[in-house]
């Protein structure tokens, strides 16, 4: 590809990339969130069409019109988000469009699935083709996705994310068979933003940053560190920095806790934990293993079966949330724009959207427009919410992660006991990981309780002081995080070293 | 709001009601009638006599009330479809209160008002408790509780009670219950000497004068002060644009969302009572289907963009095609039939209208290529 651009509306998104790769070869695509890798693969992908540039596919000049062209192409591409019908079979799902036919419309399924097998054992992915893919696995239906792509003849592999919804024993398979296909000369392209990862499995690297190709390099020739330095273009410190915590007394106690999910089926079985004033305490686990109705119970969105919450050795458990937020817990919830924010309100808006009936922000039931700005642009000051003065522009102008701090501003000026944060940095880019961390680390050292909730592994190692495992609705171990392993956790967040 | 983001609301409507006459229009000439003398019948029909200037105000009222009771829920974000069963409770309260009840002249309108109001409010309120309660779409509970309100009306109608047989109406409200100007002065003998002399206020004075559109302006200064002002609106407006999020920060939606309802509910309500007590003849008269006041309201809340002052532009723009309509068929003979269409044609323009904004953006785009292209 070269000479790439592409803008949307105003906005420049990708300003003349250059990216080559070889065959046979894994490539990672580095970049923060935003950076443009996405957009750069949908245009090799044809799901967008670039402004200028020229695409060259061995060495021959391609336009690539849509999806259809790149498979022509011998182009496959496994998004984020899996494109699977959960009712069918792995077998009609990788047929799918592209049906072996009998004659006549009628499909073949026999000599389908054994065609598909033997794709799967060729690649060193085994894969039951009569499975129904809702009873599947996240990992074993990456896979499927990836052999739907093989399937219709791939040679090059574009992976959007690929690791993000694995556990770390998956991702060590799925590192595997990536190895496996570039050896047998397929040529995969990741797309990433996870640095160990491009450490462990690429060759080479690009990094992307604000549109613009930075460099590409022989992975091994670069450490983690700098990669990052590139990536973000500036010096990046790893592992916070953070004294050791100073536990008070009980905030937030967890007694026997059963919630069942929307039909009815047991989630959170028996779970029992505290939390402490000046401490995080992280809940990791494999997403869907209870810890969505476990915080919704404990923010009384979802009833309680049985067991209790207390806070401040107060009883709240199917009370109501006004209760909750009185009480003193304030939660950064995991989908922001979902049920964190306003986003047509402004900022000011936002932030007082919890505190908005108290003085001066309100009076006699009527708002207070120049205090609840003053406020917010104080706010807006002390999180460094850009851009700056931004409190009456609407939220849905900011960025991911600015928008996310409008969220902690918020949550935090309400000076709660006990504050739960839920994938706190999901979609944020490293700068914002860090100072997310950083206010985590700096609520606890003021001596609020903190509740971290979070799928990503590092994130709760980095950040927690006591680590609570949750697998299938219990909690597997609760560890030092000081004397733990990410192997230990691994172990423990699929259901192995259990006592 | 700022003139960028007025100017972007603003410009597909504009663009809608030009673009409505303009295929109208059309249609008028496919059909044999001359477009430019019908409209301007249509327009003489509107302002060439005090009369039907004041007959366009008087005939907005129901329009502007129903149009702001839709905005309303539906900046809370509820789709009030039941404005024309609240209505017709509003109709059949105020009747009730203004026939059986006997008070002095002020305080016995303000009891109309408020009673008939708080009927027609909680028949509101039951489709957004049943929304609440059980999880049941406020669309399909209030388009069954339209017809529930349409065959309570006619029960009611039917009552020996009520009923004039002669006239096959109701009894009328008493005079004290009435919102008319003037109606009881054009009839005395001094009234008549000062018509005589003065043609245009005899002339406005025919036509049924009420003060029903100042109560119409009174609500949706309060509605602007309750949606813009008050924690309650923001509240309501939160609500509106993401519930989950106003339940998320211990918001009482369920309440705010009932709440909400009611308050629709009563405005729509006070569109049947301004009518019933404003309108000769002061009765309930036998309906045989639905008026549409309802429906009216949910196109005049989409040209209005669900802005409450919006809502009485809006309403008086539909109230004076309409009324200009009337005179258009009488003076040329072109069937008043035509506003439907171009009615219809204005929705369909508003409806359209991120059309209009991605043509903006293509013809943008391609002027910027164009440039690229020059460059090189």
């Amino acid at each position: 590809m070269v000479g790439i651009q592409k803008s949307f509306g105003r906005h420049h998104v990708l300003k003349n990339i250059d990216f080559s790769v070889e065959k046979g070869t894994i490539h990672a695509l580095l970049g923060e969130n935003g950076a443009g890798k996405s957009t750069l693969m949908n245009i090799l992908y044809g799901l967008h069409k670039q402004d200028s540039g020229d695409i060259f596919i061995n060495g021959e000049l391609v336009e690539i019109k849509s999806p259809k062209v790149a498979i022509e192409h011998k182009i496959g591409m496994v998004h984020q988000h899996f494109m699977l019908v959960p009712t069918f079979t792995v077998a009609q799902n990788i047929m799918l469009g592209s049906e072996l036919t009998k004659g006549l419309g009628i499909v073949d399924f026999k000599k389908a699935n054994r065609e598909i097998s033997r794709l799967s054992e060729e690649y060193g992915q085994t894969v039951n083709t009569k499975k129904k893919i809702e009873d599947m696995a996240v990992g074993m239906q990456q896979r499927v996705e990836i052999l739907k792509a093989l399937y219709r003849g791939a040679e090059t592999l574009i992976l959007d994310e690929p690791t993000a919804v694995l556990t770390p024993q998956e991702i060590k398979k799925f590192i595997e068979n990536m190895r496996n296909l570039a050896r047998s000369g397929k040529t995969i392209i990741m797309i990433t933003h996870k640095l160990n990862e491009v450490k462990q499995m690429c060759d080479y690297c690009t990094v992307i940053r604000r549109g613009e190709n930075v460099v590409t390099v022989h992975v091994d020739d670069y450490s983690e560190q700098q990669l990052a330095s590139m990536m973000v273009g500036k010096e990046l410190t790893f592992g916070i920095e953070k004294k050791p915590a100073n536990p008070k007394e009980i905030k937030l106690e967890v007694q026997n806790l059963l919630v069942s999910d929307d039909r009815g089926v047991k989630r959170v079985d028996g779970v029992s934990f505290e939390v402490r004033a000046g401490e995080i305490l992280g809940i990791a686990g494999v997403d869907e293993n209870g810890q969505q109705e476990l915080v919704e119970a404990i923010t009384c969105l979802r009833k309680v079966t049985s067991g209790r919450i207390k806070i401040n050795g107060k009883e709240i458990q199917n009370t109501s949330i006004a209760n909750v937020i009185k009480s003193g817990i304030a939660t950064i919830p995991e989908d922001r724009q979902k049920s964190g924010l306003v986003m047509t309100f402004s900022v000011a808006e936002n932030i007082l959207l919890k505190g908005y009936k108290g003085r001066p922000f309100s009076k006699y039931g009527r708002m207070n427009k120049s205090e609840i700005n003053k406020f917010a642009s104080r706010l807006t000051q002390k999180f460094d919410v850009r851009p700056k003065d931004c409190a009456e522009l609407p939220v849905k102008k900011l960025s991911g992660g600015n928008q996310q701090k409008v969220v902690i501003a918020r949550e935090t000026s309400t000076d709660p006991d006990l504050l739960i944060a839920i994938q706190p940095t999901r979609g944020l880019d490293v700068g914002a990981i860090g100072y997310v961390h950083k206010i985590l680390i700096e609520q606890r050292d003021k001596g609020k309780a903190v509740l971290l909730i979070s799928l990503e592994l590092d994130e709760i190692m980095d950040v927690a002081d006591r680590i609570a495992v949750i697998y299938n609705g219990k909690i597997a171990a609760i560890v030092d995080a000081a004397k733990t392993s990410e192997a230990e956790i691994g172990m423990l967040m699929t259901g192995g070293g259990k006592k | 709001m700022n003139k960028r983001d007025f100017h972007k609301k603003f410009i597909p409507i504009a663009l809608a009601l030009v673009g409505g006459f303009f295929v109208g229009g059309i249609f008028l000439a496919i059909c044999g009638y001359n477009p430019i003398s019908s409209y301007t019948a249509m327009i003489e029909g509107i302002f060439s006599r005090p009369k039907y200037i004041a007959q366009v105000i008087i005939k907005s009222t129901p329009l502007i009330l129903t149009g702001l009771s839709v905005a309303f829920a539906f900046k809370c974000g509820l789709f009030n479809i039941g404005a024309e069963g609240q209505y017709m409770i509003g109709v059949m309260t105020a009747t009730l209160v203004g026939t059986k009840l006997s008070l002095p002249p002020v305080v016995h309108f303000v009891v109309l008002l408020l009673l008939a109001a708080a009927a027609a409010g909680v028949w509101g309120a039951i489709a957004g408790l049943l929304k609440v309660r059980l999880g049941i779409n406020e669309v399909v509970t209030s388009i069954m509780l339209n017809w529930i309100a349409f065959y309570l009306y006619r029960y009611i109608f039917a009552m020996p009670w009520l009923h004039v047989k002669e006239l096959d109406a109701s009894l009328a409200i008493q005079e004290t219950g009435r919102s008319t100007i003037l109606q009881g002065f054009k009839n005395t003998a001094e009234g008549r000497a000062i018509m005589a002399n003065n043609s245009a206020l005899s002339d406005i004075l025919k036509t049924d004068l009420n003060f029903g559109i100042f109560v119409a302006i009174l609500v949706i200064i309060f509605i602007s002060y309750l949606l813009n002002t008050t924690t309650k609106g923001f509240e309501f407006r939160a609500m509106g644009i993401n519930q989950e999020a106003s339940r998320f920060v211990g918001m009482n939606v369920s309440w705010n969302m009932t709440l909400a309802m009611f308050i629709a509910g009563a405005i729509a309500g006070l569109a049947g009572i301004l009518q019933v007590t404003g309108i000769y003849p002061y009765r309930m008269t036998n309906l045989a289907g639905f008026e549409g006041y309802g429906n009216e309201g949910i196109y005049i809340a989409l040209v209005a963009n669900c802005s409450p002052i919006g809502c009485l532009f809006s309403g008086l723009f539909f109230s004076a095609i309409k009324c200009g309509s009337t005179t258009m068929q009488s003076k040329v003979g072109t069937p008043s039939e035509i506003i439907k269409i171009i009615t219809g044609l204005i929705i369909f323009f508003i409806a359209i209208s991120f059309a209009y904004k991605l043509l903006i953006a293509k013809m943008k785009q391609r002027k910027e290529s164009r440039c690229k292209g020059d460059d090189k």
